[in-house]
């Protein structure tokens, strides 16, 4: 068994606010392997920002780890501080955020924002860190690298952008990349390319990766695990397929069911109803139950612990407790998908 | 003329000219017709003239060439666009940009009426608004407040309550669900087909995501470069797709089946490559523009 490259251990996030503290991430138990991709899903306001950022600690002040650790290639970073981070990061881990245009420098040109992250790292030349990034740039698929690597940010496309971006988080030879809703704001002919891109630098680098997103398609294209967050819990973990196609948890049936890739289009679509609680004070008990129309009345009272499904999957919910009533999932992705095909086809 | 058509684009163009020799052409000969009743989807990245489309639709732009009928009629007439004005409603994507934070729910989804000088407080008025309030899904307790207090579904909910009140011929919606949650968006899309099927709205719908598309659309233009490219009713576009723009835009949905997705093509089309002049019909109300 190799080692991990990323552990979370009983990890809960919280931020000290005037209204009271907001527990943003409430005990996530979480591993990745080494050249694994892990796809996080949830609502806004779920915490799977807060739970990427919070590892590599660019979180404000009033944040802090509540309890529980981190574990990066081994290495407890549970208590670093600012200084013992600097190193780390790029070294270790690197993250892309949403929007391409807030992360790049808008007065410096790409290739120099690339080499200052390889100069940063290394003790190399200028020559040889400008070589490397014409490389990085070839590598994210940027034609014509040595021209381009003289222009500003705002010569780019929207895609090309976050190529560049994502140029400038691999120079530094990161072994895990946090792409948080990376091709979000990207078209779809766009986001293809990029979710294409980040499976061909998975495979020639092996690089680890959490991958957040809303979107469950491109989760889908993507993502060998599958994480799906509510109110700061993880609720349901699992390989893809288990996820899309054997989904156990209330939350995530009603995740899929409310997608209009697979919907029949004479039907409306599910919805879950109700909003997500607040994350000050949250509720005993499942944190779902009140928007569950499958909740016990257990669900009220006592937090469901996770239940194993088989080695690679498990979820929070007390249905699969031996004593609850036995519920049929009313997903059927894998049947909708193959009537889709057919229709396509 | 047929009268079930609202609104038609006949080779309308709308080009900006920046400067003496650069033009921006964002709209480039596009023809189009919504017909009553039906909900009209638009699709097409970023920058091909999808938004500039639906706006010139609601009269926002001056056409450079080409012309739009309104019922039937030019609006190069004034009485015409006066009346269009009135009669078409739009539904911004940002909606917490789109409602004024310094008013309260209710004063939002009365403004149009007193712009257009309406009696707001007549009972046939107050009566029209009860009504539109239950189908946009709000309640009372939401009038008298503020757009920052409320979810981003709720803000959405009272946009379309808003563009609801004048009673629309058509409401534009520009990606009316792109920044909402999931459930949300499911919700919102609900909405919108409740009200075509019940309550017989006519939408221009614009959207990036073609299975929002494909799910609440009749019929579905694809742009490209501020042309229209393919043109046909949704299942019959989505099916059997000619033009390799539109092939390559559906090969790129993703879909939530990994199995699918590990395993799909992903066809790559040039947009560099010139476009042809000529529209085609390939089916019955099926049109491609023509390849060179």
């Amino acid at each position: 068994m190799s080692e991990n490259l990323l552990e979370l251990k009983d990890y809960s996030v919280s931020f000290n606010t005037p209204k009271g503290e907001v527990e943003a991430v409430r005990n996530v138990n979480l591993e990745l392997k080494p050249g694994e991709i892990l796809g996080v899903v949830g609502e806004s306001g779920c915490g799977k920002t807060v739970m990427c950022k919070s590892v590599m600690k660019l979180m404000p002040k009033n944040a802090f780890i509540k309890s529980g650790s981190v574990k990066v290639q081994g290495e407890d970073i549970t208590s670093y501080k600012e200084r013992d981070m600097r190193p780390l990061r790029g070294k270790r881990f690197a993250m892309v955020f949403q929007d391409p245009m807030t992360s790049l420098n808008p007065t410096i040109p790409i290739g120099k924002q690339i080499t200052e992250s390889i100069l940063k790292h290394e003790k190399v030349s200028t020559d040889e860190a400008k070589r490397r990034a014409i490389e990085m740039l070839d590598l994210v698929g940027i034609k014509d690298p040595n021209e381009r690597f003289k222009l500003q940010p705002h010569f780019f496309s929207g895609g090309m952008r976050q190529r560049c971006v994502l140029a400038v988080a691999l120079a530094s030879k990161p072994e895990l990349l946090f792409a948080d809703e990376a091709t979000t704001a990207l078209d779809v002919t766009v986001e293809e390319k990029i979710l294409n891109l980040l499976l061909d630098i998975r495979e020639r680098l092996g690089i680890g990766m959490v991958f957040i997103s809303h979107d469950l398609g491109a989760v889908a294209r993507v993502a060998d695990r599958v994480a799906v967050m509510y109110a700061g819990k993880i609720v349901e973990i699992g390989t893809a397929e288990e996820i899309y196609y054997d989904p156990r948890h209330p939350y995530t049936w009603g995740l899929l069911s409310s997608l209009p890739a697979l919907a029949r289009k004479d039907g409306e679509l599910n919805f879950i109803h109700g909003m997500p609680p607040s994350l000050i004070d949250p509720p005993p008990g499942d944190a779902f139950a009140e928007r569950n129309k499958y909740a016990l009345a257990i669900d009220y009272e006592k937090e469901p612990p996770m239940f194993q499904i088989s080695e690679t999957h498990s979820a929070a919910t007390w249905l699969l407790d031996e004593r609850a009533p036995r519920v049929v999932s009313p997903v059927n992705l894998k049947k909708r998908s193959a009537l889709w095909q057919q229709i396509r086809s | 003329m047929a009268t079930d058509t609202i609104i038609e684009a006949k080779d309308l163009c709308l080009h900006f000219k920046i400067d003496e020799d650069y033009t921006v052409k964002a709209i480039d000969g596009v023809s189009l017709e919504i017909k009553d009743g039906e909900v009209f989807g638009l699709v097409g990245e970023t920058g091909c003239g999808k938004s500039t489309t639906a706006r010139a639709l609601c009269g926002m732009y001056k056409p450079t060439g080409g012309d739009i009928l309104y019922r039937g009629e030019s609006v190069k007439r004034k009485e015409t666009l006066n009346r269009m004005h009135k009669e078409i409603q739009m539904i911004f994507q940002d909606s917490g940009a789109a409602l004024n934070p310094r008013m309260t729910v209710e004063k939002i989804i009365l403004e149009p009426l007193k712009i257009h000088h309406m009696p707001v407080n007549s009972a046939d008025i107050k009566h029209r608004f009860d009504y539109i309030l239950e189908k946009s899904g709000l309640d009372k307790s939401h009038l008298s407040k503020y757009p920052q207090e409320l979810s981003g579904g709720q803000r959405q909910r009272v946009a379309i309550a808003r563009s609801l009140i004048m009673e629309p011929r058509l409401v534009v919606a520009d990606e009316p669900v792109a920044s909402l949650d999931i459930s949300i968006q499911a919700q919102i899309i609900n909405l919108f087909k409740h009200l075509q099927n019940e309550h017989g709205f006519t939408f221009l719908f614009i959207a990036h995501d073609l299975s929002v598309v494909r799910f609440i659309s009749d019929r579905v233009g694809v742009m490209l470069k501020g042309r229209l490219v393919e043109l046909g009713p949704t299942e019959e576009l989505f099916n059997n797709p000619v033009h390799p723009y539109t092939k390559s835009l559906l090969s790129a949905i993703h879909i939530p089946d990994p199995e699918y997705e590990r395993n799909k093509v992903f066809l790559e089309y040039d947009t560099e490559k010139p476009l042809g002049d000529i529209m085609l019909e390939v089916s019955p109300g099926h049109f491609v523009l023509e390849e060179i």
